[in-house]
């Protein structure tokens, strides 16, 4: 080996072993005085001693304290901030630091640089989105109702976990859209929520959109910040405001004199408030309109459904009935002939005139094929595409949605399973059918003429088993099953299963296989069932023995069972 | 070259060496424990504690024999707590719930429902070779029957149960230093909470009471399974069936009372504090899970040290230098004393005696601190891994001699 590879090889050897060694982390030492520091594997002192307390090491650094302060140390025995802070609370998910001294807080970046002085009254704990609620200035003040304190007289905003500020803390009234209101066929839409910002409470939403005024009462008559804080809608324009969404916002004027509300859209681009229709305040369901999806939005005037643009005119009317496909984005829109056209959320027509006179869309998108709408032709149903290619033929009388590439059909009243390929998975035989919750099961259910749910075992292509009132998903070959007419005894034992709590029956099943073999034929408590399937797993799949089932429920109740040192236990809470 | 192969040599040395460190035999038989905790509800943070326990391992040099019973709900204090002697109320309790006989059935795996038993738990603790015991079953030969007085006094006999009886101390302060410790807890209750400081009464922040943390104090009772001639007879005579058995099944339930357990042993932990150092601000019930822990391990260490039964043997790691996987967890100081004893096993019987081969002593400086969270707390010896002794008298030892401590501290 020449001269030159040989030294590559030691230099990678002992990279190596340096790598190694810095990656360990110190760890707390405590002299015989008391004081703290840290040492590394080898016991070698890195911190000296010098410390009144000491924290494990997180994201590289160790939090100290002296005194009444804290600072933080790396793992040489630099101090990267200085002991001062009354407080330093690391988040490890944004791997920041939220710092305080005496009444302000402010921010240390990773490596412990400033990222935002320190002279905000409070800082909230991040959330999800790396958003904190900023204050400035009020007085904690405690809410003896909520047992919480909260800042009176602040002025609020948003601060973003790399810590450049959002929205600046200028705000008495900061409101966060998520007050849903209808949730319907036609889309929801969110209001404001003028909730008291209590002290640890986190923000709820990314705050793309935030209402705001200057009063802090209510979001009555809140203007519109975005993420930057830049101003879409002055407050006093609108009563009351939808979240935007296409740059438009809905909103509705509540006019005293009629009892009514005024409702139309605001352009966010051209601040054009645009009114479309009246309706009473009284009963509304708020679904007289729908929010902008992109490009379009949908109105109902006399009864009438049309879609408007962004200048709020007409791109299509004429409709009767109007429902949209929140996993799949379509909307379908039914004519006064009966017929559907169908949309997607830039005003384009998908397909029309087909002679489609319903559609069934997909109820989620977990597991949900959003790709196929089950639609109507004449008295048939069949599966098409979002390009209108049928997948199943106009055959059934019924469809429900794909999930997992298998389509529940139904004909004569029968129903059955098919895949997407048009292969029949289970026959069009029974009272109804669950489709799987899985691209490969071993089983699901099918109704019988008993009004009972059966195992329907895939392989063996046959219904297994007894029937059941209730189950659930099949979990890797297990699943529960509530019998029908299933009692549960109200013992000591049952509540403890229950979480300490009275004895709900629906709340316990059985536990069969997929072969429909009652593995366990007592009532178990449903809350417990991946811990349940977890113990049977271990033991190999089998019927369990009364022995067997009578030490599962102890052993899953144990941290509920408490009992009075001065009786006598029956026999029936004893493993033994 | 040869000074670059000296320096991978020191590479690869070091890690085998730190490798040999972390190993522990398990090879060796263990004391069977049931432990149980009386919960004051009328005390201070009683769910907390409850919760510390229920998160509590048995402690690792012995068998887990727990029963589905682990908590005794009491709302005043232990009648006799203090006393050294046998408490009439914890002997009551395990009367009157045939406790005795429950942890028998346990050894046999016994199915309440048919009375079937068998022997699988007495061959994996007792470490028998499997078929061979079986097959000695299977005979009932003689032999069976010395595998089984084996198994009844070095394993069956030495089965106890701890009876934990916890409080928590409460010895609030007004100083600098409680004043600091509200200030640290405020950022584990103020920030997280928003709870003001100054107004929490019975909240998690409240129990870093003082800066050194908190207290908790535990009576533990030591009883011990009665496992004589007689009562290992009745039981294979009239109770063990190895089929489903009914009248066999109701012989037991009537002879429970047959099944005693006798008090030989009670310690109190000395309340010491437990310091918070090691514990992240953000999970104070980890606070009280270290304090119980420590306490409670304390007095299994204690009540080793009056009761010779129930007195720990590990086996020796190795012998050049003498280690052994013990330390401060199970009471060693600088003043224990070890007999290391030789196992002998009769060929014709399988029956085990111990036999004293010599003395050793632990090095004052190289003794293992194993108690819990001592890591984290960066106690001095924490991350040794085993306890380093010298020979005091005897001749030669061996890897898996066993040692037992002799001398109290």
């Amino acid at each position: 080996m020449d001269k030159m590879k040989k030294t590559i090889l030691l230099s990678c050897l002992l990279g190596m072993v340096g790598a190694s060694l810095s990656a360990q982390t110190l760890k707390i030492k405590v002299d015989e005085k008391g004081k703290a520091g840290y040492v590394n594997d080898a016991g070698t002192m890195i911190v000296a001693c010098n410390y009144d307390a000491a924290y494990p090491f997180e994201n590289g650094f160790g939090k100290v304290m002296k005194g009444e302060k804290f600072g933080l140390v790396d793992q040489s025995g630099n101090v990267v901030v200085p002991v001062k802070w009354d407080e330093i609370n690391y988040d490890e998910v944004n791997h920041i630091y939220v710092v305080k001294t005496g009444k302000k807080y402010g921010l240390l970046g990773q490596q412990g640089q400033e990222l935002l002085k320190a002279q905000y009254s409070y800082i909230s704990p991040f959330n999800c989105y790396g958003k904190a609620l900023l204050a400035s200035g009020g007085k904690s003040t405690p809410d003896t109702n909520a047992k919480k304190n909260y800042l009176v007289g602040a002025k609020y905003g948003v601060l973003n976990a790399d810590g450049s500020v959002a929205i600046p803390a200028k705000y008495k009234g900061l409101y966060e859209f998520t007050k849903e209101i209808a949730t319907n066929t036609v889309g929801e839409g969110k209001w404001m929520d003028s909730r008291k910002y209590y002290l640890g409470d986190t923000l709820q939403t990314d705050c793309k959109y935030v209402g705001y005024d200057t009063k802090g009462w209510t979001f009555l008559n809140a203007g519109i910040l975005d993420e930057r804080g830049n101003i879409l809608l002055k407050p006093g324009v609108v009563n009351y405001a939808f979240m935007p969404h296409g740059n438009m916002v809905r909103y509705y004027d509540y006019v005293k004199k009629s009892n009514n509300f005024n409702v139309g859209y605001v352009n966010l681009q051209t601040q054009k408030k645009t009114q479309m229709l009246t309706t009473a305040s009284n009963g509304t369901t708020y679904q007289e309109a729908t929010d902008f999806m992109d490009a379009i939005a949908a109105v109902a005037i006399n009864g009438t459904w049309r879609f408007i643009d962004r200048q709020c005119s007409e791109v299509k009317g004429g409709y009767k009935k109007l429902a949209k496909g929140t996993a799949s984005n379509i909307w379908r829109a039914h004519t006064a002939e009966g017929l559907c056209d169908f949309f997607d959320n830039e005003g384009n027509i998908l397909f029309a005139n087909e002679g489609y006179t319903d559609a069934f869309f997909p109820r989620s998108n977990k597991g949900t094929d959003t790709e196929y709408l089950a639609v109507k032709k004449g008295e048939k149903w069949g599966l098409i595409d979002k390009k209108n290619n049928v997948k199943l033929p106009f055959e059934y009388d019924k469809i429900n949605d794909s999930r997992y590439g298998w389509v529940p059909v139904m004909k004569n009243g029968k129903w059955g399973l098919q895949s997407l390929d048009n292969e029949v998975v289970i026959p069009m035989e029974y009272q109804d059918v669950i489709s799987p919750n899985s691209p490969n099961p071993s089983a699901t259910y099918v109704k019988q003429a008993d009004q009972l749910w059966h195992v329907y075992n895939i392989g063996l292509k046959s219904v297994v088993g007894k029937g059941y009132s209730n189950v659930g998903y099949f979990n890797d070959g297990l699943a529960w099953a509530h019998p029908d007419k299933m009692t549960v005894t109200d013992s000591y034992l049952n509540r403890a299963l229950n979480g300490e709590k009275e004895v709900v029956n629906s709340n316990f099943a059985y536990v069969i296989d997929d072969k429909g073999q009652e593995i366990i034929a007592t009532p178990m408590p449903i809350a417990h069932m991946s811990e349940i399937y977890q113990e049977i797993r271990k033991q190999g799949i089998h019927p369990l023995s009364p022995n067997e089932v009578k030490k599962l429920q102890l052993k899953i109740s144990v941290r509920q069972r408490h009992y009075q040192m001065d009786r006598t236990i029956a026999d029936t809470d004893w493993d033994y | 070259m040869k000074r670059h192969l000296f320096l991978l040599t020191i590479c690869l040395s070091a890690t085998l060496a730190i490798q040999a460190q972390q190993e522990t035999s398990a090879d060796y038989r263990r004391s069977s424990l049931y432990s149980v905790m009386v919960n004051h509800t009328d005390q201070k943070f009683a769910d907390e504690i409850k919760t510390a326990f229920l998160d509590m391992e048995i402690p690792d040099k012995y068998n887990d024999h727990d029963l589905s019973v682990k908590v005794l709900d009491m709302d005043k204090k232990l009648k006799g707590a203090k006393s050294d002697r046998e408490n009439a109320i914890i002997t009551d309790f395990l009367n009157n719930n045939n406790v005795g006989s429950r942890l028998v059935a346990k050894w046999f795996n016994r199915d309440a429902f048919t009375g079937q038993c068998d022997v699988e738990l007495v061959k994996e603790r007792g470490l028998y070779n499997a078929s061979e015991f079986d097959k000695a079953m299977a005979d009932r030969s003689q032999r069976a029957r010395a595998l089984l007085e084996d198994a009844g006094e070095d394993l069956i006999g030495n089965t106890f149960v701890l009876v934990n009886d916890i409080r928590y101390i409460d010895k609030s302060k007004k100083s600098k230093g409680f004043a600091t410790a509200l200030r640290v807890l405020g950022q584990v209750a103020g920030a997280a909470t928003g709870v003001n400081v100054s107004d929490l009464t019975d909240n998690l922040g409240d129990m870093i009471e003082t800066i050194k943390g908190f207290k908790v104090g535990i009576n533990t009772f030591l009883y011990q399974l009665v496992w004589d001639e007689a009562t290992s007879a009745t039981f294979y005579q009239n109770h063990f069936a190895a089929r489903p058995d009914e009248a066999k099944r109701q012989a037991f339930e009537a002879g429970r009372g047959t099944y005693k357990l006798k008090f030989v042993g009670k310690v109190e932990s000395k309340g010491s504090t437990t310091s918070f150092m090691g514990i992240k601000e953000n999970e104070p019930q980890v606070m009280v899970l270290k304090a119980c822990t420590r306490a409670i391990d304390e007095n299994v260490a204690d009540l080793g040290h009056e009761v010779e039964a129930f007195r720990v043997k590990v086996p020796l790691l190795s012998t050049e230098p003498l280690t052994a996987p013990i330390g401060m967890k199970e009471g060693i100081s600088k003043n224990s004393r070890f007999e290391v004893l030789e196992i002998n096993e009769d060929p014709q019987t399988g029956k085990r005696t111990y036999k004293r081969v010599g003395v050793i002593q632990p090095i004052s400086s190289l003794i293992w601190d194993n108690r819990f969270m001592a890591v984290e707390e960066g106690a001095p010896g924490a991350t040794l891994g085993h306890t380093t002794f010298k020979k005091v008298s005897g001749g030669d030892f061996y890897p898996g001699m066993l040692i037992r401590e002799i001398a109290s501290k």
